[in-house]
């Protein structure tokens, strides 16, 4: 691939020209695309990346006209060309229900979604819906067809095709269904796949095959790919092209090496430095965007990013809409600064290096990181004298072999049919003023986990021994209903789902001062509660005078904030943040994360950070525990976990995370994990990564269950052979001795370096 | 996502509720004639000419008399609310005597016109009545016609209107407890009362409704009085209709259980008794009343069928059932097809409730864009 | 699957159970029995109550039997014998008086079914995939009207304009030149011709909750993104609606069997008795009104027994249809 990004210009397959779809709702006209303009070529890949609510799904929609009422395609022309024979038919011009749009879809242009196992109805067999789609492209009988549908199964890596004809959408792991959904959009060879945020439902290892497979696939068939992303570090791994959205149109347009060595506008340059990468110095502070994505509804005068732009010239940026200007051959942007008449005013200018200049042995983050504009500086943060581990200080917190173990229950007598151990013995030590996280897969037990230590569930076995500062440690899972009180205030949860976790019809008043009116530790008495709650929201950023607001008058973020501030009110010393910033978009998770640490730092506060995000993990955490299916696998300090993981599970953990530097694509070097998830409630004998470990033996692997051992710096492995397995040797040719970095080990130098 | 209306920013579920209530039309159309239908039940005494007992022999079977305002009679124009009389013929062969309105005859009507006196409410005395005929001792009027019995169809319906719109309410009221406390155990606790509780509700479900309401009100003594009669008729009725909200009651419940929000107030310290009636039975009340306020029609129209069939209220007892029993009779019903007009009623306060409820159901989460 | 069945079934026989148990309790609910009826029927009419005959009948019929053991024999009549007891108003067996009447309750519940089924499916997919369209306002409005107005008085509407319009009488299901004629072509359509008015009056409610429930569910599942990723794979408007989304719109159809009999049974007893009809329903009103026990009880039992069996076939063609519900069941 990337030889041909220097080759010349290849032949646009569709080029989108001013495309404007708007909605006409009942309270006005929402423009949801409002005016793109994109070219895909043929056999490339372009990333379409943005915060939610850019307008790129619906860019995507309009192009194969599957935008349904209220919504339609205003203006513009989608030109679509599949080979040189044909003529280029406008798709906007087409009728969205007629014959001829139809045999675009599918035929021409095959399109996945994000949702793989709601894309597929569940009332007809996969192997059905396969076949219907080639039959309705081609004139093979049914059993050809059925042919070619195993057939088709088989070449997206779906394992016992045959087996799996027969199985039902809900049948099938999310990952699977994803594949089946791919074999479906390419089973007519379409010159062209528009692949919906086809990862974004997935987790991180299925997403690092999901995106082998379609490279695969590109390079068999020679199609071209439109993906569309918010995920930087996705865009870096698969495009030759970039198109940023801001508010329904295209902001920059550039090859992705360009894009990520010298963004040309402040939106994308601030997407990527809002972005945490996987080898981020710890604790630093994160560039985030100010404010957020506004609602299409009322769409800023002038420039649509003005309002969070560092670099917004007022009088200019604020009135006038900028124009697009040609920077390079390949390369657009629309911003003012790149007006004639603002060129001597760009603030930017200086960091604009082009790539060729990038020394290719640069150690340090291709990025540039600037703090540029916003005042702040980085903080170091006084949280890392506290975090620095102090052996001295005992355990804030003691888990010791606790079990959380579910029961399903069956049939009309209601027997336990089976259980599903979600925890299966842990062990973890909580340090007072750390930063602890704990990573893993969906459905790995870290919720369950974080659940159970603030008992908003019930532990099966175990013990959880709390100790504050010069008391003694109290063994919370045998305290029962008011005993608990007094540690509710002192340990607090952060939920994930912004919306989800703040009751609607309560003012923020009532929801962040419930715990000061309930919990021993906080005030009794009524009248100081509105002065807490006041100061409380100062803290996390926001004002006052919102205590009589209700929750549906803040966004994602700013209910995340309320959160925070209901978690902290009672002055806790342990906070659990469960996947807390998981649901946000890029530009808002740097602001809670930013905030996440001051407080840290204001109020002495411990973290357990839970987090299927790795690179958000390394950046906040000063330690991280790997759970696999109930089991804490490897637990080590941060960097020592990130550098020289010793479990294969966390090897391929770190090898699936796309790492936002496209240069760094990944090759030989990554691990896949083969299969899913196993059955929790039907586990694996022994050690429960044996059914998907590459490096499987015969010794004890499927027999002992293997126990966390601590070895050296306090790393601890739970792996038979973590003594003599050479993790390094993915790295390819290591001097002994060396200890090999994260990058070593994830990735094969490309061409570049 | 953040509303552009900052009169939204504060404004409690209710209200939020009531902003979108009152975007469905029908909906709100709805609830204006309801609010008028229980404001003529509850001054029925006032509202209708005469009273239940109040009965003309004479005028037995007599046809609607049409309120008019402008008389066009050939003597001229003349101004005033008036109906024409009537002439009465007898058939030579079967003695039987049949009415028709006659437009010769004026008969002067009024509001607040002087009448039988009554106790409104038990407490205020007086004789005055909404509308009725200007001279109390002239010929009476008959808007919506007379009975076979010489009855006037309009002062009973108005009068029945109490029965049968109370009927519904009180009744729902009894399932509603009922409904809410089972279908609150069945959620909340879970495990093998749950199950218990579901198989009843099954069981419930399963048994075809006016059967087991015909059995049940069969058993009724018929030696009862109407108010005993009255009582045990709606708690007949709400026999059946708790298990669809304890059917609601639970799924909510149990989807409440997991939501995060109530996870996180139980981390705040609260205990279980606030916690259900402080945080999750308010986050369903509003679809605890849109569910009520349907189940109320079918309420009205089984009483209406159980009266109708002689096996709900019996007369004297007036409800729009009980009035409707006397078109049973497709004789009758030839000769005075006025007679169904009770079951326009029915129609009418049913179609509202289901509107109202329907708006009611609609608006119920304000949080679902 | 035969799991599934066999579960499904092994469910009823509590169901059938209590059934049984709650109709005998409810016929034996009123104060004093059939008897005493007699007893007071027969001194209005003057003729003293001979106490030796009520004893003997008594006797007979075992009503001085403790409630518990008159309960088990009817029931073991039920069970071993098919004998549902003696009918004291009609002093015939209750089971010769529901074969006379059982047929056509059945037959005239399916034809409803049928109609209800025949009217509310192109109605409800039009609503749906023409929302807020002219036809849809209609439809739904009929709807309401439809669940609003009680049977008994649509049933009295339509004698009356029937009368009115046509001339001639539409009660009962036969005209009396054919009431007893053997069958014959004329016979049928007479017998159609009168049964159009208690199929419509029975249907209109089902037909109009139909109608709200299918247009609902359709439209639920018409946003769903399989019915986009449908479109975007090429397929044509109708083909996809039938295929996909309609697929999944049709189980509370099928569901619909379970509530509608219940509903339709319900219906018919008063439907039955406006119009006359020989089904099941006015017989046992009379039945109840008189206290005749043992042919109230089996009516109630039957009929309620014929609903949990409705119900099951509902269950077990939706666990036919819906391969999420067979899979559940494995």
């Amino acid at each position: 691939m990337s030889e041909d990004l220097m080759s010349p210009k290849t032949r646009a397959l569709l080029t989108i020209e001013d495309l404007r779809t708007y909605f006409h709702t009942g309270d006005g006209v929402v423009k949801a695309v409002d005016g793109v303009d994109l070219e895909v070529s043929a056999g490339k890949t372009l990333c379409v990346v943005g915060e939610s609510g850019c307008g790129k799904s619906m860019m995507a929609r309009s192009v194969l006209g599957l935008i349904e009422p209220p919504g339609r395609v205003e203006s513009g022309a989608i030109w679509w060309q599949p080979d040189l024979e044909r003529e280029h038919v406008d798709l906007a011009a087409l009728d969205p229900r007629g014959e001829r749009l139809r045999r675009v879809r599918g035929a021409e242009i095959g399109m996945v979604f994000q949702e793989p196992i709601a894309a597929l109805s569940p009332m007809y067999t996969i192997g059905a819906q396969l076949v219907e789609t080639i039959r309705l492209h081609s004139d093979l009988t049914a059993d050809e067809a059925k042919d070619r549908a195993i057939a088709e199964l088989a070449r997206v890596g779906i394992p016992q095709p045959h087996k799996r004809f027969d199985a039902y959408s809900f049948q099938l792991s999310g990952g699977m269904c994803q594949r089946v959904m791919i074999a479906i959009a390419l089973c007519c060879d379409p010159a062209l796949l528009i692949a919906d945020e086809p990862t974004t439902a997935l987790d991180v290892t299925t997403q690092a095959r999901i995106l082998d497979l379609l490279g695969e696939l590109q390079e068999q068939t020679g199609m071209a790919i439109m993906f569309i992303t918010h995920d930087m570090g996705v865009v870096a791994q698969v495009a030759d092209e970039v198109a940023v959205m801001y508010l329904g149109t295209v902001v920059e347009r550039a090859r992705v090496d360009d894009i990520f060595a010298s963004p040309a506008h402040p939106y994308t340059e601030a997407l990527l430095e809002s972005i945490p990468s996987l080898d981020d110095r710890r604790k630093s502070r994160l560039t985030a965007i100010a404010g957020m994505v506004p609602h299409p509804g009322d769409r800023p005068e002038g420039c649509g990013f003005h309002t969070r732009c560092r670099a917004a010239m007022p009088g200019l940026c604020d009135v006038e809409t900028p124009d697009r200007h040609q920077l390079e051959p390949d390369r657009l942007a629309v911003c003012h600064l790149y007006a004639p008449a603002a060129t001597d005013r760009d603030p930017l200018a200086t960091e604009h290096e082009p790539v060729e200049t990038v020394p290719p042995e640069r150690p340090g983050p291709v990025v540039p990181r600037t703090t540029a504009g916003s005042g702040d500086t980085d903080v170091p943060g006084p949280a890392e004298e506290i975090s620095a581990v102090d052996g001295a200080v005992g355990p804030l917190l003691t888990v010791s072999d606790l079990r959380v173990h579910f029961r399903v229950k069956h049939g009309l007598l209601r027997r336990t049919a089976w259980e599903v151990k979600a925890v299966a013995g842990v062990d973890l030590e909580i340090r007072p003023g750390e930063t602890l996280g704990l990573v893993g897969e969906s459905g790995c037990g870290k919720s369950t986990l974080g659940r159970a230590i603030v008992r908003a569930l019930e532990p099966t076995a175990g013990a959880i021994w709390y100790r504050d500062s010069g008391s003694e440690p109290v063994d919370l899972s045998t305290l029962r209903g008011r005993q608990l009180l007094p540690y509710q205030g002192k340990i607090r949860m952060i939920f994930q789902d912004p919306f989800g976790s703040l009751n609607p019809r309560k003012t923020l008043l009532q929801i962040i001062g419930e715990p000061l009116r309930r919990l021993p530790n906080g005030v009794r008495s009524d009248s100081s509660v509105p002065d807490r709650v006041a100061e409380m929201l100062r803290t996390v950023g926001l004002r006052p005078e919102y205590m009589s607001r209700y929750p549906h008058a803040f966004s994602g973020g700013e209910r995340q904030r309320i959160n925070i501030a209901r978690a902290l009110i009672t002055q806790p010393r342990l906070v659990i943040a469960d996947e807390a910033v998981s649901a946000l978009d890029v530009s808002i998770r740097a602001q809670i994360l930013n905030l996440l640490s001051e407080l840290q730092a204001d109020m002495d506060l411990t973290y357990l950070f839970i987090s299927h995000d790795l690179s958000v993990v390394r950046h906040v955490c000063d330690r991280v525990a790997v759970m696999h299916l109930g089991n804490i696998v490897e637990q080590a300090e941060t960097d020592r976990l990130f550098d020289a993981p010793r479990h294969p599970y966390t090897t391929a953990l770190l090898s699936a995370v796309p790492v936002p530097d496209p240069r760094r694509r990944g090759g030989e070097g990554r691990i896949r994990l083969d299969g899913e998830l196993p059955d929790p409630s039907d586990p694996p004998s022994g050690c429960v990564f044996h059914t998907r470990c590459p490096y499987l033996r015969e010794e004890r692997c499927t027999s002992d269950v293997p126990v966390l051992v601590s070895g050296p710096d306090d790393h601890r492995v739970a792996c038979h052979h973590a003594g003599d397995l050479d993790l390094t040797r993915l790295s390819g040719e290591e001097s002994p001795g060396r200890i090999a970095t994260a990058r070593d080990i994830r990735l094969v130098p490309s061409k570049e370096m | 996502m953040t509303q552009p209306h900052p009169a939204r920013h504060s404004a409690s579920q209710w209200r939020l509720v009531w902003w979108r209530f009152r975007r469905h039309r029908l909906a709100m159309a709805g609830a204006v004639v309801l609010a008028v239908a229980y404001l003529v039940a509850l001054f029925a005494e006032f509202v209708a000419p005469y009273s239940t007992e109040y009965q003309q022999v004479g005028y037995g079977g007599a046809p609607p008399q049409v309120l008019k305002v402008v008389d066009t009679s050939p003597d001229g124009w003349d101004w005033g609310l008036y109906v024409n009389g009537y002439t009465d013929h007898v058939d030579q062969e079967t003695l039987e005597i049949t009415y028709e309105v006659d437009h010769e005859q004026r008969v002067p009507v009024r509001f607040f016109a002087e009448g039988e006196s009554y106790k409104l409410f038990g407490l205020f005395e007086t004789d005055r009545h909404l509308i009725g005929p200007a001279d109390p001792e002239g010929p009476p009027v008959f808007f919506l016609g007379a009975t076979a019995n010489g009855y006037d169809l309009f002062s009973r319906i108005v009068h029945g209107a109490r029965v049968s719109l109370t009927i519904g309410l009180v009744g729902v009221a009894a399932s509603f407890v009922i409904g809410v406390v089972l279908g609150g155990i069945s959620g909340y606790v879970g495990g093998w009362v749950d199950t218990v509780i579901q198989r009843l509700i099954e069981f419930f479900m399963s048994i075809p409704t006016l059967p087991l309401w015909l059995g049940l009100a069969a058993a009724v003594p018929t030696d009862w009085g109407p108010m005993q009669r009255y009582f045990t008729i709606t708690v007949i009725l709400s026999a059946i209709a708790w298990t669809d909200l304890a059917r609601v009651v639970r799924g909510r419940f149990m989807a409440l259980r997991e939501e995060d929000f109530v996870t996180a107030t139980a981390l705040d310290g609260v205990g279980p008794p606030r916690l259900i009636f402080g945080h999750m039975l308010p986050s369903f009340t509003s679809h605890l009343i849109a569910s009520t306020t349907l189940a109320i029609p079918a309420m009205i129209l089984a009483e209406t069928a159980l009266s109708f069939l002689g096996l709900g209220l019996r007369a004297p007892a007036v409800s729009w059932g009980t009035l409707l029993e006397e078109a049973q009779n497709f004789a009758t019903l030839q000769a005075a097809p006025w007679l169904l007009l009770p079951g326009a009623a029915v129609v009418v306060v049913v179609l509202s409730f289901n509107f109202v409820g329907d708006g009611l159901r609609d608006a119920a989460d304000p949080y679902k864009s | 699957m035969w799991r599934y069945v066999l579960r499904r079934i092994a469910y009823m026989v509590p169901t059938v159970f209590a059934i049984s148990v709650v109709s005998f309790v409810i016929i034996q609910l009123p104060p004093g029995d059939y008897l005493t009826q007699l007893a007071s029927r027969l001194r209005e009419r003057g003729e003293p109550a001979d106490q030796a005959y009520l004893d003997a009948l008594s006797a007979r019929y075992g009503l001085d039997e403790p409630v518990p053991v008159q309960y088990l024999t009817w029931m073991k009549g039920i069970l071993f014998h098919g004998d549902f007891g003696m009918s004291f108003e009609w002093n015939q067996p209750v089971s010769a008086l529901l074969a006379d009447t059982l047929p056509f309750t059945i037959a005239l519940t399916l034809g409803t079914l049928l109609f209800t089924w025949i009217v509310a499916f192109p109605i409800g997919i039009y609503s749906a995939v023409r929302p807020y369209s002219p036809g849809d306002y209609l439809a739904t409005t009929i709807g309401f009207i439809g669940l609003a107005i009680p049977n008994f008085l649509l049933a009295l509407v339509l004698v009356y304009l029937s009368r009115l319009w046509f001339g001639g009488s539409f009660v009962g299901v036969f005209s009396s030149e054919y009431a007893h004629a053997p069958w014959s072509v004329g016979r049928f359509i007479d017998l159609l011709s009168h049964l159009w008015i208690p199929v419509i009056v029975l249907g209109t409610a089902g037909t109009a909750g139909l109608i709200r429930i299918l247009r609902a569910n359709l439209l639920d599942e018409l946003r769903r993104p399989y019915v986009v990723a449908g479109r975007a794979r090429g397929m044509g408007e109708r083909r996809l609606l039938i295929r996909y989304p309609l697929r999944v719109a049709l189980n509370p159809f099928v569901s619909t069997i379970g509530w509608v009999l219940p509903m339709l049974v319900s219906g018919e007893v008063v439907v039955g008795t406006v119009l006359a009809l020989p089904t099941t329903g006015p017989l046992m009103l009379g039945a109840l009104r008189s206290q005749d026990m043992y042919l109230a009880g089996s009516i109630i039992l039957v009929v309620s027994v014929l609903t949990v069996i409705g119900t099951l076939l509902s269950d077990l063609v939706l666990a036919w249809l819906d391969p999420r519900v067979r899979h559940q069941y494995r």
